[in-house]
Parts: C-alpha cells; structure tokens; sequence
C-alpha cells in the first residue's frame, strides 16, 4: 500500500514553480488525484503485477507465500496445454459467431425503431430490460427456456412437428445456444448505442436528399450507415472485448459443458486457479488472455485515432 | 477522445433543436411505403418475440409446480399462486442478499463517484508534474479487463484477512478509469473562469469544487453514477469469489449457486428469477430514460 | 458550459424529464432508507458484514451446508426438521448449494478463508483432496464416543474410507452405490421375472447381453444410462465394471497411473456393443432418463438409488436390486456422503459439541434417510426391521460392504475433474462417438495428464 504514495511526492519533487491556472498550489490538485489513484494501484496495477509475479512461481491457492520459482515452466505448460487452448478457442468461436448478430441486428432495431413516431418506449422496454437483468436470472430464464422436453423452446419445435436438438447437451451446439442467450440478453445495449447516433445525425441532412429524390432505401444506405462509421466502430470493438472476457452465462447455464465443449477462457482460468489450486498457472493464462485483450484494444485505438483525424 | 462525430459540432449550431428522426414524409412511391411497413411489422414482431422469454418466466413462476412439467409446454395458468414466491424467500436469505446487494451498491457507486470526479477535477485543473504521465497511466488502466486480475485480487484480499467481508465486495470495484476520463472531460469543457473568480475571494480546492463544480457536473455524475450502479449490482464474478458464506452473497451470486429447493422446483426457480431481477427492474421502470442516456453517455465503459 | 460538449445526459437535463430523474432519485433514495433501516432494526446482522468477526455463526447458532439438491434433500430437509423441534435452544442454518465442483470449490475457499460452515457434507471419495491440507477437523474417536458414536456403529467399509492418515476425518451418513432399476411389468412381459416377481441376479456379460436382447424384442428400451450434460453415470458405470474385474486405476495418492489396458478395453468395448447393438439408450442427460424409466418407455435404468422417490411417486411398478455381476464379481461404483467438521478459525469446542449432537441426531434419523434410497451407515438403523421391510430400498443393501469407492487420488471423487474427464470420453463411447480404443486412450491421457499436475495440496 506504501509503494504507489510514496511515488507521488518523487515526481513533484523536482517542479519548477509555474504560473497556475488556480492558484492555490499544485500539491492540492494532487490531493484530489490521491484516493482515486490509491485505488487504482491497490486493485488495478498492483494484482497486474502480482499476476506477472505469481506466474513465474509455483503459487498454490492453499499455501502461503509464492511457492517455488518455476521461471518460464507455466508458460511452457500452458503452450502445451489442449485444455487452455480449447478455451481460447471457444472464447473466440463465441466472439466470432456473436459479434455479427449482436451488431447487425442491433443496427436494424435501431434504424427501424428510430422511424417510428410513437411508442419508442416499448422498443426500449422489449430490447433493453434484458440488458440490466443479472446473469443469474438470465441463467434461469435460459436454462428453463432450454428444458428438454418442458421447456418453451422444446414445445415450440414439437408444434412443428420438429424433433428438438439437444440445445445444452450437444457439445456441437451448446455453444451456439449460449450466443443466442447472450444476443437476447446484450444486443439492448448496442441498440441505444446506435440509436443515440442516429439521433445526432441531423434532420437537414434526410431532408436534403428527399428534395433530390432519393428513396428511403438510399437514404438509409447511402447516408445513414456511412454517418454511423463512428458509432459502428465503438459498437464492434465494445462486443468482441465484452465477448473475449465471457464467464457469467456459459458458467452458470452449462458450467463450461458438455464435455468441457463451451468453456471459455475466463473459466479456464478460474477452474485452474480456484478448483485446482494452481494459482501460478492461472496467473500465466490470466496474462495471455490480457495480451490478447491489450492487442483488441490498441487495434481500436488506432481505428479511432485514425476517424478523430478525418 | 469523442465519440462523436465532427460534423456533428456544425450542426449543433446549425439547428434549432435537436433531430428526432429522418423526415417522416409521405413515402416516396409505393415500394417505399411497402418498404417501410414491412420494416416496422419486422421489428414489431422481434421486439414481441424478444418479450416472450420474460413473459414465460412471470407465467411459469405462477403456476403450481405440477403445472410446470407438461409436455408440451403450455401458456397459461388455471389456478395461478404466488406461493412459489413466498418459498423462495423462506428457503433462501433472499432477504438478506437484497441488504448485502444495496450496501455494496451503494457505496460502490458513492465512492466511484466521489473519487472519479475529484481525479477528474484534478486532471483537469490541476498543474502539478507528471500530470500527463498520470493521465495517460490512468487511461491505460481502461485496458485491463479485471477478470484477468480475479487471481491476484483474491490472493491480496486472502492476505488481509478481508475475504467475506464487504470490503472485499466493495473496494475492488471502486477505480473506475473510464469514469475518471468522463469527468476530465467534462471538466475540461467547463469555463475556468468561475472558478478563477472564486480563487480570486480566497476559496480552496475542496471549496470550489463542491461549491461550484458539482452543481453543475451533476448530468456527469448521473451518466457515471446510473452505469456504476446497474453494472455493480449486476456484477456475478468478482462477488462469487469475494463472498464465501451465504450470508455475504449478493443477488446474482445468491441466485446463481444456492439451490432454492428439492424436487420439482421449476415454478420456484423462475419466482426466483423474478425477485432476483426485481430491484432493478423497479429502478428501470421508474428512471427509463436516466439510466439509458446514462449508459449511452459512458458507452465507452 | 460550451454548447458543443454536451452529453445526451445533459440533453436529457435540460429538457422537461425531471419527472424521470426525480423517479431514479426516488428509487435509489427509497433502497437506501430500506438499507439503513434493516441495518438498524437488528434483522440483519451488518456491523459483522464489515468486521469480519462473524461469519453468522453465534452461539446458538449451527452453520449446516450440504449439497443434496435431488429428490433425497427432501429427506434430509425432514430430518433437519426433527433436529430444530428436539432442540429448540439452536438456531440450525441449514444451506444447499450446487452439486459437484462448485460446492467443493466453494467449501474450500470458505474454509481457507476462515468462514466455514460448522459443519457440512462431503462425500467420502473427496477425503484425498480435503484431508492433506488439513482443511478437516479431526476428531478423536473418545469425542464421538461421547456424543453416542462408536466406529462399531458404522458399516465398516464406509467408516474406514473415511479415516485418512490416522486421523477420523468424517462421519459416515450413508453409502450410495449405482443399482439395476427394474419395471416389473415389462420384465414380466418379456418373461423374465422368476416365480417371486423379482428380476433374478445376472451374471456375467453374455447372461446381461441375453437379458437386454430379450427386452428389446418386446419393443421396449432395454436399459436406459444417462450421460449428456453429466460424466458422473458414465463414468460409475465404466468404474463398476472395471471393478468388478478388479482393476485399479491410479496410485500413490494419484501420481501414478496404473490402469489396466486390457481390461479397460474389454470394459468399454461390451458398453460399445450394448450401445451398438441399441440395447442401451444413453443421448439423455439426468432428467431425460429419469423421465424415460417413469414413463415406462425403459424396461432397465442403471443410476445411483437416490431416484427412487420418483418412481414411487409416479406409482410406477418397479425394483430395484444390486448392479449385475458382469465380469467377476459384484462389487459396484459407491460413494458416501459423510458428514465434516471443517477446520475452524479458532477451536470451539461448545460449538463442536453442538454439531456432533447434530450429526448424532441426524444419524439416528436415518430410516428417513433410507427412504430417499441410500443405505444408512448408522448399523443401529440398518439392522432394524423396519428398514429391511423398505422395499425396494433394502434389496441391495449388502452392496455396501462391498463399495468400489473412486480411486484414492487427490484428484478424484464427486464432481471431480477426473470423473469429468474419464466421464467425458466414456460418455463418448457410449454413444458410439468413440471406439473402445480410442475411448481407452482419451482416459488413459487425461488421466496422465491429472497425474502430473502439481498436487496443489
């Protein structure tokens, strides 16, 4: 806890005085910056770099201290193990199959919604209630919903005359069943994304091409969408960092099965490090997963650099 | 960074009000107009299809627990009862886990604010040295995903004997960098000048900025406060970690791994389900617009 | 405030919606008057939310955690109910939490960090991953003496497995083994019942083969074996057989494996040919085998005995007797729920004697207990009358002296990482997924690869 307040006065120590813009001295704007960075460090950067300590030792969630050093071992073992990579790639399937749906649609509801003079309200009802609704409720909702036999689902596909797949039993498609939970769930919140930058394009601008003839199609095409670049982008890199952190949902509806088939990452991590004790290992996967993570995240910071400039 | 397009400042200035939605004139030709309606009953029917799973879940936990295992499954309740609701709260500490769930809200979302906005202020104002380092730290920290950190944290909550306590709930979400960069921000499009005048009669820090700032951050710390509090009440992971003993869970960890009864328990779990979602929901329907401008407005977190 | 930064929040400000906020303001103000409320009114203990001291177990306070969320919870939930009327001075917390890895992740955890239960339930194939750390308990055989417990009064078998490296780490409550269900009628029809009514023992592979051949061509499913969304069916399935041929499966605490190819092998290839032959339906998980067998669509079910309840209930005619002896002997897959004291922060030894006069009461109980369809380990009751008139839970009673319990390896037990792995890839053959060998190698990897973790204990 000392290390990070002791670090403070070692940056201002050298200052030149400079005409403020407050008088009233520097050391209280420090002040101000103080509690949130003793947060910050205690439980941002601290465990960042306990996860880099611990996993270049053997930590076990049972014994104190660091355990024995194992250098690099963990991360050999990690490279080697099947079982991280089929999270890692579940963890991308997942992303790769729910990104599309959960921006497209959510693009379409809020086109479509935004026409519509009256009764906005129920659209925000019926698409965002969902998205403040915990995971556990969600869970149960779902798990309900996916009942073989008495569950809604499954009675619709008898009403079809339909044999019902095993939608959590079958380790092929369980995933899947799970990317349509989260689109039901999420897709609220990309929705008033878009709707809130649909709202700021100006009226002149629609107005302007109906005088010129131009068709709603067109409008929609040629306008709309291209004036939503912004927002698209904030929406598609929100979604693929949300969905490559993933846990709540797969834990809680198919605890990471059939046969480990929809395990993702974070669960991964957490089986490791919480069931089998092995906290160094954890700790080695925790930091692959945030690398990629960082990777996703400078890719959009040059994606936004790059439309601040146009 | 804005999230908002350039054009968009011209036209701030350009129009007399805000835009609401394209002209809604007359359709064009009839294919515009087929277009249109077909477009709308498209979006119709998903919102409708998009309700049932709730719907289901109300209908369900109304129904006698016999009623819930028919092949197929049917809408409807002959003799509805609330009696699956009444055992919830009997079988588990559903009651105990709304106190556990509003206490770590609650503060969660005060200190977040408090200490969010005054970091904020203080980037903004503030001349010392190292501001931009500072900064720039901070801002990298939006990077971090803290479930990648879940090891870790347990580990130094476990050191200080803080594990099962709310502390452990409530500190580890408290360093919010998206919210202390929306504070800057909105900050940073404040005239300096009242506060200058105020420097200039001898106020402080502290005094300046609850006297004159927070009054006006106040649709800031609505956007910050509204996401902290929907996000931290919801948050499963970290509390399934911190709270060790049934007594300190939370709702969403408390619905997610206490098992509210033996047997045939369908209708229960979605009574469950219900009260689980309840508080929220409650908050959602009363404050709708708030919490969504709010969440749009920090659409970055 | 220049006009170009707003934010829609700001928008929202400045335009006539205070109704909105003053309703969230509302909102948020009444949850926060609630709160302070409940805190003041002593309902709720908060000061000990923040403190830590209190992990809600006062002193007449009992903290009881168990995992028994099927149809037996019902009787453990009557047996808990007997406890709190005799004795009303204790305030018994009793909470179920999900079955399998999360509860023991979660014991664990709470134990480590110092706010366990008082005492809960641990099923005894988990004594090697819960006994080296120290994370039980021990409890002196003169202390259970005292409170009315002698290790005579135990099936043997099940109070020894609970005995680790010197110490007496749990109680024994019951040994659970996996049995042949059987629907009379429809065994009648295939003519199969002898002169009693009753399903004649089977023995050995070729006798089963015959046995379910026969009930096929009366155009019933022969023997439903459930193993989608949970390994734990497939994997007793597959431990009992390989059992019964005497195979052992890992050593030294798990670090070595010596699991018997050939046998295995023959093991999975006769589930193979049952699956082939579509004598077993198995692409059901839990539920969805429970339902067939109560429907009277499976003439055979092979499950733990804890089902029981069910079939009762659904006045289905049925039996049920000891697994069939298909390659040896007859031993079976079985495990015991056993009750624990977890290590405590402090010891305690007025709140130890509580749970002990808990468990004790809870033992005496347990005809209840063999109702839902364990065999009680308490021999008082298991000698009676009364329990060997409980038909048709009393049948296979002897198979608990006779219990194949989970290998001895800190990865294994309920729930385990081991039953998962192994469970997944039996599963797989089940379904004709995988073949025998290559069923044979999936487990024969995972567990080598268990093996070799670091034993975190």
């Amino acid at each position: 806890m000392t290390t990070r307040a002791m670090r403070l006065p070692a940056t201002t120590a050298g200052r030149t005085t400079r005409r403020a813009r407050l008088s009233g001295g520097d050391l209280s704007g420090l002040g101000f910056l103080a509690p949130f960075l003793i947060f910050y460090a205690l439980f941002l950067i601290l465990p960042l770099v306990l996860d880099v300590v611990m996993s270049l030792f053997n930590t076990s969630l049972v014994l104190p201290g660091f355990g024995s050093f194992a250098g690099l071992a963990n991360y050999r073992e990690l490279f080697g193990d099947s079982r991280f990579w089929q999270a890692m790639w579940h963890t991308i399937l997942f992303t790769l199959v729910s990104t599309p749906p959960l921006v497209l649609l959510s693009l379409f509801f809020a086109i479509a919604v935004n026409r519509i003079s009256r009764g906005q309200w129920f659209f925000r009802l019926a698409f965002f209630l969902p998205y403040i609704l915990p995971s556990a409720v969600i869970a149960l909702i779902w798990t309900w919903l996916y009942e073989p036999g008495y569950g809604l689902i499954d009675g619709f596909f008898h009403l079809l005359g339909l044999g019902p797949p095993g939608w959590l039993s079958s380790p092929s498609l369980a995933l899947y069943s799970i990317v349509i939970v989260t689109v039901w769930w999420t897709i609220g919140f990309n929705f008033i994304l878009y709707l809130a930058g649909l709202q700021e394009i100006p009226r002149e601008v629609y107005e302007a091409s109906s005088i010129d003839g131009a068709s709603r199609w067109r409008q929609t095409w040629r306008l709309t969408l291209p004036m939503l670049g912004r927002t698209t982008t904030l929406v598609v890199v929100l979604q693929v960092i949300a969905s490559l952190k993933i846990f709540d949902q797969i834990y809680l509806i198919t605890a990471g099965g059939p046969n480990y088939a929809t395990r993702s990452a974070i669960e991964f991590i957490y089986d490791t490090g919480f069931t089998s004790q092995r906290v160094g290992y954890a700790s080695a996967a925790s930091l692959v997963l945030f690398v990629v993570i960082l990777v996703v995240s400078f890719v959009w910071l040059a994606l936004v650099q790059r439309q601040e400039r146009v | 960074m804005t999230i908002r397009a350039p054009l968009r400042r011209e036209n701030r200035a350009a129009r007399t009000r805000p835009a609401a939605r394209p002209a809604t004139g007359p359709a064009r030709n009839w294919r515009d107009g087929l277009f249109r309606r077909a477009v709308t009953g498209v979006v119709i029917a998903l919102a409708l299809v998009w309700l049932i799973p709730v719907a289901w879940t109300l209908d369900t936990s109304i129904k006698p627990e016999n009623a819930t295992i028919l092949i197929p499954a049917t809408w409807g309740v002959p003799h509805p009862t609330f009696a699956a609701y009444g055992a919830d709260f009997s079988a588990t500490d559903l009651g105990r886990w709304y106190l556990n769930s509003a206490i770590v809200t609650i503060f969660v979302t005060a200190l977040t604010v408090i200490t969010a906005s005054m970091a904020g202020y203080a980037l903004s104002r503030g001349t010392f040295r190292g501001k931009r380092l500072l900064f720039a730290l901070i801002l990298a920290g939006i990077m971090i995903p803290p479930q990648a950190l879940i090891i870790p944290l347990f580990r130094e909550l476990q050191s200080a004997h803080l594990i099962n306590t709310y502390w452990a709930l409530i500190l580890p979400q408290v360093p919010a960098p998206i919210a202390v960069f929306i504070f800057k921000k909105f900050f940073d499009g404040i005239p300096i000048e009242m506060e200058q005048a105020a420097k200039v009669d001898g106020a402080g820090w502290l005094t300046t900025y609850a006297r004159i700032i927070l009054p006006l951050a106040r649709p800031a710390i609505a956007a910050v406060a509204i996401f902290t509090f929907v996000w931290t009440w919801n948050n499963f992971l970290w509390p399934f970690l911190a709270a060790t003993s049934p007594t300190m869970f939370t709702i969403p960890v408390g619905i997610g791994t206490v098992v509210s009864g033996v047997g045939i328990v369908n209708a229960l779990q979605m009574a469950s389900a219900v009260l689980g979602a309840l508080p929220l929901v409650l908050v959602f329907l009363l404050g709708q617009r708030q919490i969504v401008e709010g969440v749009a407005g920090t659409g970055l977190k | 405030m220049s006009a170009h930064r707003q934010t829609p929040a700001q928008a929202t400000a400045t335009q006539p919606h205070r109704l909105n906020r003053r309703g969230f303001l509302a909102a948020a103000g009444t949850l926060a008057v609630a709160t302070v409320a409940a805190g003041c009114s002593n309902t709720y203990d908060v000061a000990s939310g923040f403190t830590g001291t209190d992990s809600g177990s006062g002193m007449s306070t009992l903290v009881y955690w168990n995992l028994l969320s099927g149809g037996d919870g019902s009787h453990m939930q009557a047996m808990e109910a007997y406890y709190t009327r005799t004795h009303p001075g204790v305030n018994l917390q009793s909470t179920i939490l999900s079955w399998g890895d999360p509860y023991y992740t979660k014991l664990a955890m709470a134990t480590r960090a110092g706010s366990p239960p008082d005492v809960a339930i641990m099923h005894v194939s988990r004594i090697n991953e819960f006994g080296p750390p120290g994370l039980l308990t021990p409890l002196s055989l003169d202390l259970l003496a005292e409170h009315g417990m002698q290790p005579k009064d135990f099936t043997p078998r099940a109070f020894a497995k609970a005995h680790f490296r010197g110490h007496q780490l749990a109680i024994p409550l019951d040994t659970h083994p996996l049995v042949q269900y059987y629907n009379t009628a429809l065994c009648k029809k295939a003519g199969l019942l002898d002169s009693s009514g009753q399903l004649p023992p089977i023995n050995g592979p070729a006798a089963l083969l015959a046995v379910l051949r026969k009930l096929k061509k009366t155009g019933v499913t022969p023997v439903v074996c459930d193993q989608v969304n949970d390994q734990s069916t497939a994997w007793r399935l597959f431990y009992t057989l390989y059992s019964q041929g005497g195979g052992k499966l890992v050593a030294g605490n798990g670090t070595k494996v010596i699991l018997d190819e050939a046998l295995a092998t023959r093991v999975l290839s006769f589930i193979s040919q049952m699956a082939a032959e579509g004598l077993m339906v198995s692409n059901v998980d839990n539920n969805g085998g429970t339902a067939l067998f109560l429907a009277g669509d499976a003439a055979l079910f092979w499950e733990g005995e804890w089902e029981v309840a069910v079939f009762q209930a659904g006045k289905l005619p049925f039996s049920m007797q000891p697994y069939p002896a298909v390659f040896g002997t007859d031993v079976a897959w079985a495990d015991s729920h056993t009750f624990v004291i977890p290590r405590q922060p402090s010891a305690d030894p007025e709140k130890l004697s509580m749970a002990l006069t808990m468990i004790r009461t809870l033992l005496g109980q347990s005809l209840i207990w063999a109702e839902g369809g364990h065999i009680p380990a308490w021999l008082p009751v298991r000698a009676t009358a009364a329990y060997k008139r409980l038909k048709p839970q009393s049948n296979y009673e002897s198979v608990a002296d006779r219990a194949a319990y989970d290998p001895p390896a800190w990865y294994s037990g309920a729930g385990s990482d081991m039953e998962n792995y192994a469970g997944a890839a039996i599963g797989t053959v089940m379904t004709g997924g995988l073949s025998p060998q290559a069923g044979y190698r999936e487990m024969r990897q995972a567990f080598e690869t268990l093996s070799k973790e670091t034993v975190p204990v």
